[in-house]
């Protein structure tokens, strides 16, 4: 079998759904100034819902996916309500610290409500793996980089081309503006939240046929997803793509060649790398020089 | 008798625990150009943003046409037809020009593609017709008041109100710019405009108010504060620091 071909396709399939979050976090980090803590939290959200409603009414595979959507749909609602308007947050240091009680909260209800169970999908184009090149393909590889393109394709047409893609990008570059023009803030926050949290199920729905999920899965995708959007330069849709398909596949690398128990470590590693080489560019990308 | 477009009493606005605004009171009239003239430091920014709730005042209260918007969210005022040219222009510097300018018409439209009143804004200033699809971050400062000016415009307000237009743009940039602010006014606009060029600002204004310190140290018709030695010291100071 072919060792390579095969590492590089269970990094895509992983890798893709890092991208996802890291999309998120970059969605977000452009419309509020915000880390979002709970982003890994949506993955895992979106995971979850998408194991019960397939464990429990057994129905078409896309039903349970559009049940993972929605549960995001909601989760993003619940966030902007949490952040913005409970908390009357304005700046991004709150909202960066309501993120993470609210990541707190997420989990914490569905481990009420599950109970610790774990939850999977079957794979949805075929449980029967594709060879090629004398290695094995998962399916769900296929589909987790289809979900990622279109996902990346329809954002940046949905960022450019429309009248509520342009109103976050005009977010992004001054927010106070924006209000002054006649869109409470609010409204910035509630579109970045839903979009990020859509993302993070669709994700999370993705995730579930390779590994199982259950309510504690979240944290360790959110951080490598915040890795994969640092990697891509925060706030760069397609950076954010490649961030999270990198570590993906040096993930898969170092637990091919070496040891799966090493695999968890790259996305720090790449992490701190990043925070000592570019300490600057965490938000870096925010502030724009004015002539 | 003209009637009050804006009228503010008693606005205080601190910077954190420092009070700099201290219970200011002013009126704009409808169809008149008012002037809120002062040295750097003055507090008019100050006093701008917190009659539009961009700061909170500490206190005071703010009407726009008669309707109390005290502590009113900068979104509200904005759709109550009160547009704001920010101090430094503050365009979207990575919007095309054209989306900046689109940007203004949200009060207005949910569509995207009408853009009402784009042509208007086009034949005030035409420097911005070639620049429509280039990033507004690469504009000149010229074009880029240009730019604030118009997307404030393209809300048809029923309020202009502009922060130093004038500020960092050569003399010829100014009198462009001044140009087409007496062409609003001649097309009836209702504007507060804030300035440190104080001669530059009584030419075009009908009513003027010296802020000093936080405080309106005087007011009157703009024709006969033009002689005033408070004014004379502001354009001295506007002269020296450009
Ligand atoms: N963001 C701020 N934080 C603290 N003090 C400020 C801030 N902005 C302005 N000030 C102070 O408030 C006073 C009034 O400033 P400002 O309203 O900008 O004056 P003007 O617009 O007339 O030049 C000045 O003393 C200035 O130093
Ligand atoms: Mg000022």
């Amino acid at each position: 079998m072919n060792l390579l071909l095969q590492v590089v396709f269970a990094g895509l399939s992983v890798g893709a759904v890092y991208a996802l979050v890291a999309v998120g976090f970059g969605v977000v980090a452009n419309g509020t100034g915000a880390v979002n803590f709970a982003q890994g939290e949506y993955v895992m959200v979106g995971g979850v819902v998408a194991g019960v409603v397939h464990e429990v009414w057994h129905p078409p595979l896309p039903v349970s996916v559009l049940c993972a959507v929605a549960a995001g749909v909601v989760a993003g609602l619940v966030t902007e309500l949490a952040v913005s308007r409970f908390s009357g947050a304005r700046s991004a240091e709150i909202i960066t610290i309501a993120t993470i009680g609210l990541a707190v909260a997420l989990k914490a209800a569905v481990l009420l409500l599950t109970d610790r169970k774990t939850y999977g999908l079957p794979h949805f184009l075929g449980e029967r793996p594709l060879r090629v090149g004398g290695a094995v393909a998962d399916t769900q590889t296929l589909w987790n980089l289809a979900v990622v393109f279109v996902v990346a394709v329809g954002l940046s047409l949905f960022f450019r081309r429309t009248r509520q893609g342009t109103i976050l990008r005009a977010a992004a570059d001054d927010p106070e503006v924006v209000t002054s023009l006649g869109v409470p803030f609010h409204s910035v926050a509630r579109w970045v939240f839903v979009i990020a949290a859509v993302l993070g199920a669709l994700g999370g729905a993705g995730l579930a046929p390779l590994s199982v999920m259950s309510y504690e899965s979240g944290t360790l995708l959110g951080l490598k997803g915040f890795a994969a959007a640092m990697l891509g330069g925060l706030g760069n849709l397609y950076g954010a793509v490649i961030g999270g398909l990198v570590i993906g596949l040096v993930e898969a690398a170092v637990a091919g060649y070496g040891s799966a128990a090493y695999g968890d470590a790259v996305a720090f590693v790449i992490l701190l790398i990043i925070l000592f080489t570019r300490p600057t560019g965490l938000f870096s990308q925010r502030k724009v020089v004015r002539v | 008798m003209t009637d009050s477009a804006l009228s503010v009493r008693d606005l205080r606005v601190a910077h954190g625990r420092l009070e700099v605004v201290h219970g200011v009171s002013f009126e704009a009239r409808g169809g008149q150009v008012t002037c809120l003239l002062g040295t750097n430091g003055a507090g008019k920014t100050t006093t701008i943003r917190g009659l539009l709730g961009l700061q909170t005042p500490r206190s005071g209260t703010v009407t726009v046409g008669g309707t109390d918007v005290s502590r009113h969210a900068p979104h509200r005022l904005a759709r109550l037809g009160v547009a704001h040219v920010p101090e430094g222009r503050r365009v979207f510097a990575n919007l095309s020009v054209r989306d900046n300018l689109r940007m203004g018409t949200l009060t207005r439209t949910r569509r995207w593609r009408e853009e009402p009143g784009l042509d208007h804004v086009l034949h005030t200033f035409p420097e911005l017709t070639p620049k429509l699809k280039d990033a507004a971050g690469v504009l000149s400062g010229g074009q880029q008041q240009m730019l604030a000016i118009g997307r404030a415009l393209m809300s048809r307000p029923t309020l202009l109100i502009l922060d130093e237009p004038s500020m960092g743009l050569s003399p010829k940039l100014v009198s462009r710019i001044y140009q087409a602010l007496a062409g609003l006014r001649d097309d009836g606009h209702t504007i507060l405009l804030v300035e440190q060029n104080a001669r530059l600002a009584l030419e075009l204004a009908d009513h003027a108010y010296v802020l000093e310190t936080g405080h309106i140290a005087e007011s009157g018709p703009a024709g006969e504060l033009i002689a005033s030695a408070r004014v004379q010291e502001i354009y001295l100071g506007s002269q020296e620091e450009s």
